[in-house]
């Protein structure tokens, strides 16, 4: 296919980038003993953007027929050639930069594909009982299983002519129990790239089991958290989630531009000296982190960038067209989640850098607070006001750790908090592989870091 | 866009090759879209995008096991390999008596949803459209739109089984969407986002014009947003903020699946009973030509129609689809996917103003944003692009949290607003007064 896309733009006189993208999801859910869903869904195509007097085009099509390429190509130019015609900013050509062009095979794609589909769903089924039996008290688990096998190649007029195969599989368990007509939850997930066996990189699927059924039972009695200001310490999924909505999204440039928080904020401290906070598209410190890509969907190779360097705003995240914009070089992180999608500027690997305290010494030095863990949905405006939840809490009093709390949402505005960070853990992790980041379309990210102690309002019972 | 024949054709070859490859029972539900859009971002057009796909999903049942498969192409080639995955899928499945798949019945009749001159709206009308809408969204010039777009969109889908339901349905939709902030110096507002959709261009650009300005009003009306205040009591809902907080965890309650599962607190012997304040009403209509569910069958080609799930407060009826349905003995409902096509809260006998006056502090919540279990009830999240009344006065407010449980709040309803409205073409709803909300704000605790 790639060759297919060199030949086209290698007639093009103007900008063109064309990507071929084919997913396919395989996807198993098991609920009480029973398959509720066992699906393969296929989806390839081609998007075209044609930058055009100044203007941006896009068409996407299913035919991967050479005309029917061609006939794409044609809409996206007369697109933007319409667009162009209309008042407003126009777009300068994007300056020549680096482009990837390699061919790259992901870690354990073809190991996954060939593992049978029907081990696969066993093993979920397997899952599902195993929760629903680690306790009397839970009447109902559910587990789901799929994976994502991406194929994507990007060529454009100014050399990139790239193209990867990359998978990423993910497992979510859940455990229902009632007691007095009230019912619970207890929720687990993980997503990861790469194989089966990575999924279980930090816990057996005994122990994801057994796990997910004790957050339920926990709930059943839990009291709730008052609401208020507190000390918490954070768990590098809190954290990940943290420093992917409550700061990641205020530096993504189109927001930057559009006037989010962060704008003007380059060279200034934005947080306490503790936090180093950054985006890769590689896998820093342990592998598998589920955003990690070999080049973005403009063909920009991959490469990490530093948002936040002790402290200080360094940067913003960019696509060709922002970088432009600012005069800077692109940070590779424009992306597409379908072929029909246009690229947008969107995050990969979001992590603050690991410190040097233990998660115990951290705890102890905490008076009255909670440890906060298992994230829930969360969101933040450009002002950097964000709220997440976290699926429960566990209360920290004269340093050693306590009762366990229902779950519960924490919210603040992310650069005063962070000016709030005064520990951060040496322990690291990912943790939000199975999470979708959602900005008008759905992008598969991964965040984590370490333990931070910090201060957050809670959103408590008075 | 394709003739409604040659996507029944395809839907037909993928169903006869299922049958060919061993399935005791299958369905195709094939569609053909396509969309025009002209997209904005930072207050300018940014871009011009089209596109155009066939898709075709099949579910096959194979000695009572299940399997499915999807794809976007219509290459008999692309169609064997997708027959063969589903039934692979369904090899590895454990079996379930209870499988089935529905036989045909009578559809009532639906409005006309396909409009011709939507048809012909090309990029250039579009562009003109988006331009509008970009100017009512910045009616008030502090009001930054970070992104949105105006689209034409074109939908036509056939869904076939194996016991002879074949039903066609065709929409044609204009599309308005946007989102932003405002800026005015150092004071930046919470973000809010809105859009509407309408079947024909027919007074379609005068509502998109009048969501594009409620949009701006509401942002400019949060400008130099202040502390709240933290108590316990009187919370007034917006009809936006009842989707997140309502209406989505009551749907997960009132599918039949999950009473199955015993996941719902709507169980079966509560039918008949009170399990709300009597002041609560919530009706399904697939009939309304102003929501974006109008339909005459669910995605099994079972009839739909309206139906009332609460009525002043008592539990009438569960959503239950092709499974639920025989597993339980019930009759089907039309909610393959346990989803409301078109929820509508009914109105009540209270003037909005009367609900907001005498009653202090009130926080009336535009929007909210954060985490509802649906499993228990328990919610906890960020009232966005609210208001409080306090001390004689209204006032914007920021950094305020919400606390409750949602089957709590249902039994303590203060009031329900005459006036309703319809919510992004989504549903119809009212404003409704709750008790017993904890609100907890900045105030008492300083900042952290």
């Amino acid at each position: 296919m790639k060759e297919l896309l060199q030949s086209i733009v290698a007639a093009h006189p103007g900008f063109l980038e064309l990507r071929y993208h084919r997913r396919v999801q395989n996807s198993f859910f098991a609920q009480k003993g029973r398959v509720e869903d066992a699906s393969s869904r296929t989806r390839a195509g081609v998007g075209v953007r044609a930058l055009v007097d100044g203007a941006w085009g896009f068409s996407s099509t299913s035919d991967l027929s050479r005309d029917g390429i061609d006939r794409a190509v044609d809409r996206a130019v007369t697109a933007a050639r319409d667009l162009a015609r209309a008042d407003g900013r126009k777009i300068a050509p994007l300056p020549p930069t680096t482009l990837a062009r390699a061919n790259h095979v992901g870690d354990d794609f073809d190991t996954l594909l060939a593992q049978p589909l029907g081990d696969k769903l066993s093993r979920v089924m397997d899952l599902e009982r195993a929760t629903r039996e680690s306790s009397s008290r839970i009447h109902t688990a559910s587990s789901m299983y799929a994976e994502i096998f991406e194929e994507k190649s990007i060529v454009t007029t100014d050399g990139a002519a790239a193209s990867y195969r990359i998978v990423r599989p993910e497992l979510r368990v859940a455990a229902f129990a009632e007691k007095d007509g009230a019912q619970v939850v207890g929720r687990n997930s993980v997503g990861v790239q790469g194989g089966w066996n990575c999924l279980f990189n930090h816990q057996t699927a005994q122990g994801i089991a057994e796990r997910t059924a004790k957050q339920a039972v926990d709930q059943l009695d839990a009291p709730h958290v008052p609401g208020g200001v507190k000390t918490v310490i954070l768990a590098p999924s809190i954290v990940g989630l943290l420093s992917h909505e409550a700061i990641g999204h205020t530096v993504e440039a189109d927001f930057v531009l559009a006037g989010s928080v962060a704008a003007g904020k380059i060279g200034r401290m934005v947080a306490s000296e503790h936090v180093t906070l950054c985006d890769s598209a590689n896998s820093e410190y342990e592998s598998g982190a589920c955003g990690t890509l070999p080049f973005d969907d403009e063909g920009v190779p991959a490469q990490r960038t530093t948002i936040i360097q002790n402290g200080r705003l360094v940067s913003y995240l960019h696509n060709r067209e922002t970088a432009a914009e600012f005069g800077v070089a692109p940070t590779g992180n424009a992306r597409a989640w379908e072929y029909s999608d246009e690229p947008l500027v969107r995050m990969r690997n979001t992590y603050i850098e690991p410190g040097t305290m233990s998660l115990d010494e951290m705890i102890a030095g905490v008076e009255d607070g909670y440890l906060l863990d298992n994230p829930g949905s969360g969101q933040a405006d450009a002002t950097g006001e964000f709220m997440f939840g976290a699926g429960y809490a566990i209360e920290i009093k004269h340093g050693r750790l306590g009762r366990i709390f229902r779950e519960v949402t924490i919210s603040g505005v992310a650069f005063e908090m962070l000016r709030t960070v005064d520990a951060v853990s040496r322990e690291f992790r990912w943790d939000l592989g199975s999470g979708y980041c959602g900005k008008w379309q759905p992008a598969k990210v991964d965040a984590g870091g370490p333990y931070l102690r910090c201060q957050v309002m809670l959103g408590g019972r008075q | 866009m394709q003739h409604g024949t040659e996507l029944r054709e395809h839907a037909e070859r993928l169903l006869d090759l299922a049958r060919r490859a061993g399935a005791d029972e299958a369905q195709v539900s094939a569609s053909h879209d396509r969309e025009i859009k002209v997209g904005f971002e930072r207050n300018e057009l940014s871009l011009s995008a089209s596109g155009e796909e066939t898709s075709l999903r099949l579910r096959v049942h194979h000695q009572h096991r299940l399997g499915a498969a999807s794809t976007n192409s219509t290459d008999r080639h692309d169609l064997e390999r997708a027959v063969e995955a589903a039934m692979a899928m369904a090899s590895f499945s454990p079996p379930d008596e209870h499988l089935n798949l529905p036989f045909p019945a009578p559809l009532e009749e639906r409005p006309d949803l396909w409009d011709e001159s939507i048809v012909s709206v090309g990029p250039e009308q579009l562009r003109s459209m988006a331009e509008e809408f970009l100017r009512a969204l910045r009616e008030d010039a502090r009001v930054s739109i970070d992104s949105g777009n105006v689209s034409s969109e074109l939908d036509e889908s056939w869904l076939l089984n194996t016991h002879g339901i074949a039903v066609r349905e065709r929409q044609t939709r204009l599309a308005w969407l946007g989102s932003g902030q405002g800026l005015d110096g150092d004071d930046i507002t919470n973000f809010d986002y809105g859009g509407g959709m309408s079947y024909r261009l027919e007074g379609a650009r005068e509502r998109m014009l009048v969501d594009g300005r409620r949009m701006a009003r509401q942002i400019a009306g949060t400008f130099g947003a202040g502390t709240g205040v933290s108590y316990k009591g009187c919370v007034l809902l917006s009809p936006r903020a009842l989707e997140e907080l309502v209406l989505d965890p009551l749907e997960s309650h009132l599918s039949g699946l999950q009473v199955f599962y015993g996941k719902s607190n709507f169980t079966d012997d509560k039918l008949g009973t009170p399990v709300t304040s009597p002041l609560f009403s919530l009706e399904d209509d697939p009939t309304d030509p102003l929501l974006v569910g109008c339909t005459a069958w669910d995605s099994e080609g079972v009839p739909t129609s309206r139906r009332t799930f609460i009525e002043r407060g008592v539990l009438r009826l569960q959503m239950e689809n092709a499974y639920s349905a025989k597993r339980r003995g019930r009759s089907l409902t039309g909610h393959c996917g346990f989803g409301l096509h078109g929820a509508k809260v009914a109105s009540g006998e209270t003037p909005l103003a009367d609900l907001v006056s005498g009653r202090q502090p009130l926080l009336v919540v535009h929007r909210f944003s954060g985490n509802v279990d649906a499993q228990s009830g328990d919610f906890s999240g960020v009232a966005k692009g609210s208001h409080l009344h306090a001390a004689g006065e209204r006032r914007p407010i920021s950094e305020t949290m919400i606390s409750g449980n949602l089957f709590a709040m249902l039994r303590c309803i203060e009031g329900v607003s005459r006036e309703v409205e319809t919510v992004e073409n989504g549903y119809v709803a009212p404003w409704i007064l709750f008790d017993g909300i904890s609100v907890t704000a900045q105030d008492q605790v300083g900042r952290p």
